[in-house]
This record gives structure tokens, sequence and C-alpha cells, in this order.
């Protein structure tokens, strides 16, 4: 009887189809850097979600006096009926810092960037209060509760924390758009947002990381809005190959029909000449790391391209699918240093 | 505090997107017909599938006497790659064509429970009403039972999926590939008609017939769509607007078309049915697929198939059950249509 593989044609397809956007060195550059933003922003559907868009109206609800900082928690709307709630930590003293983005990934939600438990298993997550670590390291700290995380989790069933993103990522796509768009848009309308705070923080250093699915999105959300000045995704960056067609992931970080026209590094092009420093967990099974140095050397010949040889890198850390702290704040701290940020 | 409701926007949007190909009684109707045919095949990424097409080349694996019929197991590719397991169950008896029936499971653990088998535990329970292959040849059919992709057999390997989710890995790969498993079962469907050719001592291949469940009856639905060989579409649990089921309740990956909504709900596609008979089964009390959407989806149907001339040609058969394939309903609602049609048994 014939062997039945499932997985044998989609492996085929994965092999075989040509990315008609895929970058190469004989390209004209700007032509094709303007094909790939097209054909992104077209997948993505991010004209949705523009089109959907609507005042923002910040408005600030709580506002306490923690160790060292101030935690103020704030709420906008940054499309009709998508309410971003957002904490802004600031350190104490007179000084406005620069901005670090904070994203988590699959956790329970925003929340852990705070260093706060609020669900059974909270106490467990190791080094991912990355709000608290970046105010410890001297910056301000945006935190976002993404598209179909934690506060923002569907209620239409009741989703495990892994998986929660999965509805709405589906709806989203039956809608013409997708989550990852719907989030590159919530950090760049939090961006905006900022502007109400820009008496206490310096709105013109911001920058971005995190960790997961907060990587990834600190990639995506990194390369869409230019106030962001620099990028450290953090266990996200790997070639879609190797990682959520090799895998399952999360349904968050499907793009239909991307594998048509590129992968995830072509899309640096759209980073660059931006700096980006990936972190990368060399024992990292959910990025592996061949399919990460492969796509990163991509990166490098498209900086290159770009007149921004040496402004991309590839950070190793001796971690599994794990954000290594030390090793993370010495990038940003490097990154920011570079651009003369004082911190 | 604001109240965070993560779900407000989609639901928002999916109330208010203006759907730009929706039926409406003032359109021309053939070329309204068309523009959905085009790009309901390219947003399930039909094209994508074709390029990849391969020539169909059956292999007979196992023949089975069974009480009162023939089991045959056969295999062919329906794509480079996309090996298709089928079984063919043909009446005792005098050889001749006979009005062949395609039966689809949805979430089972796959089409084993077509054929009355038992593989994993809960299938014995279920094949006492899931083991349409059988029930359609005690009919007097032939009937082909297909192994949907991402089901079953053909299940994905990459992880161990559980069976109500066991779709969502390849529905994803899918996507990311620029077509949809919607697409891709449409065309095994497709194929495997084709490959009944090998059959036709067996099959009337002018009398085709396709039923199911759950997601068995959405790709009856869809499968009919595509391909014009199919004279009678009975999906059961299945016809609903996305609006009040896919988007409303948690469904699984494999019933979504990228960007659909805005062009169209699935009630606009029953043009692409028309003017061939489709009887829609619904549950009276399925949550999956509440009756109120069912009921004004099915309006749109009713209004499509006048528009076509054949107002009778459609049906909508109300049970008074949930998510449930309910077998007597099912098979004298199929019986009734073949009489229409001057099938003999």
């Amino acid at each position: 009887m014939k062997e039945i593989n499932g997985d044998l044609s989609y492996k085929t397809l994965l092999k075989n189809q040509e990315k008609k956007l895929a970058f190469n060195d004989t390209v004209d550059y700007n032509t094709w850097k303007n094909q790939v933003k097209d054909k992104f922003y077209e997948l993505i559907g991010i004209d949705s979600v523009i089109a959907n868009a609507c005042p923002l109206n910040p408005v600030i609800e709580e506002e306490i006096e923690c160790d060292g900082y101030k935690r103020i928690r704030f709420v906008f709307e940054s499309e009709v009926g998508s309410f971003v709630p957002c904490y802004l930590l600031v350190p104490n003293g007179d000084k406005k810092r620069p901005v670090v983005i904070t994203l988590q990934g699959h956790t329970t939600g925003a929340h852990v960037s705070l260093g706060i438990n609020k669900f059974e298993g909270d106490e467990n997550y190791k080094d991912l209060d990355f709000a608290v670590q970046a105010v410890k390291n001297g910056f301000s700290a945006l935190v976002i509760e993404q598209r179909a995380m934690g506060e923002r989790a569907t209620k239409v069933h009741d989703a495990c924390h892994l998986r929660m993103c999965a509805f709405q990522a589906f709806t989203a796509f039956e809608l013409g758009r997708t989550v990852l768009a719907e989030r590159m848009w919530d950090v760049s309308k939090a961006i905006d947002a900022l502007d109400t705070f820009k008496d206490v923080v310096d709105t013109d250093k911001i920058c971005i990381t995190g960790e997961s699915g907060g990587g990834t999105m600190s990639f995506y959300a990194g390369l869409y809005d230019d106030r962001i000045k620099f990028a450290v995704p953090g266990y996200a960056f790997c070639s879609y190959e190797t990682s959520i067609m090799a895998m399952y992931h999360c349904a968050c970080n499907i793009i239909p029909g991307a594998l048509r026209y590129f992968e995830m590094e072509d899309l640096a092009c759209l980073m660059a000449p931006k700096p980006v420093a990936f972190v990368t967990g060399d024992r990292d099974s959910l990025f592996p790391l061949k399919g990460v140095e492969k796509s990163f050397a991509t990166v490098e010949k498209i900086y290159k391209k770009a007149g921004a040889e040496g402004k991309c890198r590839l950070i190793h850390t001796d971690q599994p699918h794990h954000w290594d702290k030390i090793y993370g704040w010495k990038t940003i701290k490097e990154e920011a240093e570079k651009l003369g940020w004082e911190v | 505090m604001i109240e965070i409701n993560g779900d407000l926007c989609h639901q928002t949007l999916t109330k208010n997107l203006k759907h730009t190909l929706a039926f409406n009684k003032d359109c021309d109707y053939a070329t309204w017909k068309a523009q959905v045919k085009d790009k309901f095949f390219e947003l399930v990424g039909i094209n994508s599938i074709k390029e990849n097409a391969c020539p169909i080349v059956v292999s007979v694996e196992e023949e089975v006497e069974c009480d009162g019929y023939k089991r045959i197991r056969f295999t062919f590719d329906s794509e480079v790659g996309a090996t298709v397991p089928c079984y063919l169950l043909v009446p005792s008896g005098e050889v001749k064509k006979r009005p062949v029936a395609i039966t689809l499971q949805g979430h089972a653990t796959g089409f084993h429970n077509s054929i009355g088998v038992a593989k994993y535990p809960g299938d014995e329970a279920y094949i006492t009403r899931g083991d349409f292959a059988v029930q359609a040849v005690k009919q007097g059919f032939v009937a082909l039972a297909i192994e949907q992709r991402a089901m079953g057999e053909r299940k994905t390997k990459v992880h161990d999926p559980d069976p109500i989710r066991m779709c969502a890995f390849l529905s994803m790969m899918a996507l990311e590939l620029g077509r949809t498993i919607i697409g891709e079962r449409m065309w095994d469907v497709s194929k495997a008609i084709d490959a009944l050719s090998y059959f036709d001592k067996y099959c009337d291949l002018d009398k085709i017939l396709i039923t199911g469940n759950s997601g068995g009856g959405t790709m009856s639905f869809y499968a009919t769509c595509l391909d014009e060989r199919i004279k009678l579409s009975v999906p059961s649990c299945a016809f609903c607007s996305y609006e009040t089921s896919i988007m409303n309740v948690y469904h699984c990956p494999c019933n979504f078309i990228p960007g659909i909504l805005k062009y169209f709900e699935m009630e606009d596609l029953s043009c692409l049915i028309a003017p061939r008979p489709l009887a829609i089964v619904t549950g009276g009390k399925d949550y999956l697929f509440p009756l109120d959407g069912v009921q004004k989806s099915y309006e749109t149907v009713k209004a499509v198939y006048g528009k076509e001339g054949v107002k009778d040609n459609c049906r909508l058969v109300t049970t008074e059950m949930g998510h449930w394939w309910c077998k007597d309903i099912i098979w004298d609602t199929v019986k009734e249509e073949i009489d229409k049609l001057g099938w003999k048994l």
C-alpha cells in the first residue's frame, strides 16, 4: 500500500515554490524594495485596517508610584472597536528618557511585562518583566497589550494562552486582513498616543524589543514605523521555511500568500538602513539556528545593498526559546549608544 | 475603566463590511455569476493548485467482499505529493453502472468511519450513524469515500494534533503558500471523479451526488461549486452565513478563505451550484451553524435560484437535532431529489 503522508504536498511546494520577489544581488534595489513594500502591505491587509481608523482619544486610567518609577495605565482606540491597553513606565527624576516599546509573546498578557502576576503560573515566567528591566537599564518603557492576547484575548471561547490568538487570527483572514497588520498598526498608533506624554519621555528616541511573538512584532512594527529608530527582535527572526512552516506555530504568524513572493529575511529591506539586532537562542527549537543564520546572511546582503553595512547584527545567546536579559539589554544599550542616546 | 473586548473590532467589521459581490435581485445575473466564480476561485487559490497538478494514476490496493457490497481501496495523486486514499463501495449482484454517492466525513477521526470500520476509541459509537458510505451502498448507490486533506490518514505528522483541530497546521501551511485547504479539498473531489472513470463499469458518471456532515457538508457545498459533474448536493450541518457561524463561534481553521467577506457571503456562492439541485440539511438546535443564520442565508439561496429560473431546485430541510447527521432524513431527502432527476437505483 502506498504510504500516505499528508505533509508531503506542502513540503514539496515549500521546496519548489519560486518566490517572485526574493532578494538577489542584481536587483535594482529601490525598485525591488518598493515592490516588496507594496506586496507586503497588500498581503497583510493594512489598507483594511487604515480604512477603519478613528481618533485615538487616549484616556489615562491609573497612575501608580512604584520602586524608582511611575506606572501609568492608558487606553486608546487604534481603530473602530479596538481598544488598546498600555502601560508607560517613567523612571523617577526630571530627565526625559528614551522609550523602549516592549512586547510580550504568547504569555498570559502584557501584565507579565510589568512583573505583575495575575494568573496561576505567572510566577513561573522568568525574566519576562521586560518593562521593569527597561526602567532598570535607564529607559522609559511602553507596554502594549497585543491584539488577541491577554486582556484582548477572545471571549468567544475559552482559549488557552498558547493558542489564544487563533480565533481572531482566522476571523482577521476572513475579513481580508491579518492580526500581524493589526498589531503593527496598534504599535504605530501607540506611538501617536505617546504624544500625550511627550513632557515626561523622549518621543524622538524610540526603539522596540520583545521575545517570541513579541520579537516577531518588534521586527514587523520596526519596519513599518520610522519613528522606531532601531529594533531588537528576540527569538523570532527566522526563515518561514524552517520555523512556522516546519513545526506547529501560532496562527498569528501567518501571512496568506507570503511564500509566493518572499521570505521573512527579504522584508529586512523595509527595515534598512535602520539598525536591527536580532537576538537568537542557539538552542531555540522553534526558530532553529540553522534557519536563522541562513536568513541573516540575506539580511547582511540587503543591508550592504542599502548602504548600511554593519547596521544589522545577529546576537547569539546560549538559550533555548527564552529571553536572555543580560545579552538582551547589553545589545539594546549598545544600539542606543551608537545613536548617541543617553540612558 | 474602559471595557476591553478583544472581539469587538472584528464583530463590528463583520457587521458593517460591504460585500462588493453580494447578490442583489437587480443584478445582471450571468455577469454577476461569472464575477463570483472568478473571485471565489482566486480566493481559494485554485490556480495555485492547478499549477501543481499531475496525471491521475489509479492504484487499486485492496478488494474486500463485505455484506452486500464489495469494498475497493484505491489511491491516486491529485497533485504532486498529495496522495488521496479512497474507498469505493459497489453493491453486490449484477455488474452495472449505478448512480454514485460521494460521502465526506467532517472532523471525525477519518474516512474509515464512512466504511463502518472503527480504528480509534469512540469510532465504535460514532459509526452507528457515521458510516455514510455503507448507508449509501445499502440505498443502492455506488459509494465513494474520500479521505479529505488534513484529516484521518492525511493528517499532519509534524505534530500530534487532537482530532478536533487536526486540520489547523496544514490549513496554515496552505494559507502561507497562497492557497486554502478548501481549494485543495475541492480539487481532490474533482480529481476523485476523474479517477472514477477507472471504475466505469460500476459508476454512472452522469449521475453523481455528494453529501457529508459538518466539515463533510462544507465540502459537499464547495466541491459542487467547482465540479459541474456533481448533479446533486446535500450538505448537512454546514451551510450558514459566515457571519453567524465561523465568525461568531470557534470553528476549525479549514473553514477560512482569506478576504472572502470583502466580496460575498456563503449564500451568494449558491449561484455556482444553480441550476443543479441543492438540498441543505440543517440541525434546528445546531449551535455551530445557528438556525437563524441558516434561514437568513437560505432566503438568499432561494432568490438566487429564482433568478436562475429554477426556484424549486433548492430546499432547506430542518431536523430537530443539533450538529448531527440524521441518516433517515438525509437519505429520504436524497431519494426524493433523485426521483425528481429520474435516477433509478
